[in-house]
């Protein structure tokens, strides 16, 4: 599971250093008056660091496939899922609904969906929970936070 | 002025109704985040951070340092009762506390956890007063060359310290020093790695990497590793204070924990944890009775919990004086000091004398209102296990994403706290350790910019970070230390392979 772990690990960074030095090659390279080092030269450095931490993670696979280890599982991948699909979907209701409702139906949804069963208490606690985030971080703090079609 | 005077001064001004207030908060709610597992002091200070725009930088700094204290203490609670360490550095102090618990002793472990855990904070408080200055001093002579390499040394240190793997530590770094170069550039207004995205044009907030990794990072690991069905809780029966044999047997322990969590917190990276850890097999190995150590044996709860409060101040050395924290939580710290326009390396010592100074002196008052908070209420603080999960990491979610969106009233920030979480979470399961890529994040604008002047001051010529013999030194550390952690991975693997089985 680690030596895999690792093949995984090697190519996501393989690939983040692919789109990073594409990045980096988008940087306009100015004549600056300030001297030797531009704007590319150190996220350029990064990239190639990047590129040979991530062949060294991959090229080493082999060594520690053999030698194994106890690296950790990915853990309930259902619920990672739909954690994802609660945070995504808040992000697409809040500026609709507004901060309160929002983030009272996000919290009731995720009461619920972590095993929650007693519904009366959980909607007016997650609505209150929700209320009491508003009332310290717009009254208090003074954040204005998305209002949506309620107003608050 | 001498650090004796300088201290006083700190008092005084800690020594006030609304500084006590920030440090008792501070205390409370660090050690009710200790006992809870799946959110540690890393993450609550983040998710403080926003709140801490609105008060005055002593204010917050000596609250947010309350709760870095207080969550070590709480850490031991459920190591003893449940075998459930609330944090990290609170692993070793389930050895040996849990049996203690199920020998009807997990009054005296925690008792004993408590008052190492202030011997241990107190001490390392100590040794910061009178250490910080000096190291602050030495470090006005540091010129860029000198500030890059000290900033290569700190972060190969955090890389190899940190997790089991040295090549997954130098990624993890990259990964933030990667992050920090996006936005516009500021000596030539130029944009980098923006993917042509307005919104990231003023970079990424520190603040949002902090809160998507340690905050929401942690509760989808959190939730996706569940256990069914909570363990075993155990009571705490008979008497509380400890046996004159417990004493005996856990003053030098504490002692000795003191010196090795205070100098493993001031190695970046390395935090309590490693002090924890290194105390424990100190004690084990310095012991008559090594055999007792996993069975019960209350100086290797000592040693664990002393170490890792000791490790506190510790950690608080380099950040005060350099710039260069020393933990996850130290780095959340510097981010707050960073926000209120303070700059940190060794002129902060001089400059913001009195923030610094009233900081450390609220230390040693928290270490206080912690050993009155623990000895008596951890009857108390025991209910607040009965908090369920599935109301708490809810809520986590939520006040990250309020906190995140109320930086720059702005939805990008929230959706880059989502980002970064999945990427928090993704690191776990890749066994990438979080904290140097927070470290390189934090560090990286300060690398390049003196890497960028030591250049432009040398006329280009790079010989200048080997001729300087300060810069060399940090370098050449940071050359050992890859050396190092290379050969003993390479002797590991061998002999895990030569005592594996045909």
């Amino acid at each position: 599971m680690g030596a895999s772990n690792d093949v995984w690990a090697g190519f996501a960074v393989l690939a983040f250093a692919a789109v990073f030095f594409w990045q980096v090659e988008e940087i306009r390279q100015v004549s600056s008056l300030t001297g030797v080092l531009g704007a590319r030269a150190f996220p350029l450095a990064l990239a190639a660091l990047l590129a040979a931490s991530g062949l060294a993670l991959v090229t080493r696979f082999r060594r520690r496939a053999k030698a194994g280890s106890d690296a950790p599982d990915a853990g309930d991948l259902r619920m990672l899922g739909t954690l994802c699909a609660f945070l995504v979907g808040y992000l697409v209701v809040l500026p609709y609904a507004g901060f309160t409702l929002a983030t009272g139906l996000f919290l009731y949804g995720l009461f619920a969906l972590l095993g929650e069963r007693r519904h009366w208490l959980s909607a007016p606690l997650a609505l209150a929970l929700a209320g009491a985030l508003y009332v310290s971080f717009h009254g208090y703090l003074g954040v204005s936070l998305p209002r949506g079609v309620v107003g608050f | 002025m001498d650090a004796v005077s300088l201290l006083l001064q700190g008092f005084h001004s800690a020594w006030t109704v609304e500084h006590l207030v920030s440090a008792f908060l501070g205390c409370l709610l660090g050690t009710v985040v200790g006992i809870l597992p799946g959110i540690g002091p890393s993450t609550t200070v983040a998710l403080l951070l926003p709140i801490a725009f609105t008060v005055e930088p002593s204010f917050a700094l000596i609250m947010m340092c309350g709760v870095y204290l207080g969550a070590m203490y709480g850490g031991s609670l459920t190591s003893v009762l449940l075998k459930v360490p609330g944090e990290a550095s609170s692993v070793m102090t389930a050895v040996d506390g849990f049996e203690m618990a199920k020998q009807g002793r997990a009054g005296p472990a925690l008792a004993m956890s408590a008052i190492g855990s202030f011997v241990g904070g107190t001490l390392s408080v100590v040794a910061l007063t009178f250490l910080a200055p000096l190291v602050a001093e030495y470090a006005l002579a540091f010129g860029p060359a000198e500030y890059f390499s000290l900033m290569i040394a700190a972060l190969v240190m955090a890389s190899t310290l940190l997790g089991r793997d040295g090549v997954k530590g130098v990624v993890a770094v990259l990964l933030g020093l990667a992050v920090s170069v996006v936005g516009t550039d500021l000596q030539t207004g130029v944009p980098r790695v923006t993917f042509g995205i307005t919104q990231l044009l003023s970079g990424i907030d520190v603040i949002v990497v902090l809160m998507g990794l340690f905050g929401v990072g942690e509760v989808l690991w959190y939730l996706t590793h569940r256990e069914e069905g909570a363990g075993e809780r155990l009571a705490i029966r008979g008497r509380l204070w400890p046996t004159l044999e417990d004493w005996g047997r856990s003053w030098l322990a504490m002692l000795r924990a003191s010196v090795v969590g205070f100098f493993a917190g001031v190695l970046p990276g390395s935090g309590s944890s490693l002090g924890s850890l290194l105390a424990y097999t100190v004690e084990q190995r310095s012991s008559r009775h090594p055999e007792r150590f996993g069975k019960g044996a209350i100086e290797g709860v000592t040693a664990s919990e002393t170490a890792n409060n000791a490790a506190t101040g510790g950690a608080l050395i380099p950040m005060l004086t350099l710039g260069i924290p020393g933990s996850g939580t130290t780095a959340v710290l510097l981010t707050a000091l960073t926000m209120y326009g303070i700059q940190p390396g060794p002129r902060l010592m001089v400059e913001h004398a009195d923030v610094v100074w009233s900081v450390i002196a609220s230390l040693y008052i928290s270490n206080v209102i912690l050993l009155v908070l623990n000895l008596p209420l951890i009857g108390l603080f025991t209910r607040i296990l009965d908090i369920p999960v599935r109301f708490l990491m809810p809520l986590i979610l939520a006040i990250a994403a309020v906190g995140a969106y109320s930086l720059e009233n702005s939805f990008s920030d929230v959706v880059l706290l989502f980002l970064f979480g999945f990427l928090g979470y993704l690191m776990r399961l890749g066994e990438i350790p979080q904290v140097p890529m927070v470290l390189g994040v934090l560090l990286g604008p300060r690398m390049e910019q003196s890497l960028r002047q030591a250049a432009l001051l040398s006329n280009g010529d790079f010989t200048v970070f080997v001729r300087h013999p300060i810069s060399f030194a940090f370098l050449a550390l940071a050359v050992v230390l890859l050396v190092w952690d290379w050969l003993s991975r390479r002797r590991k693997a061998a002999r895990e392979a030569g005592g594996a089985p045909a």
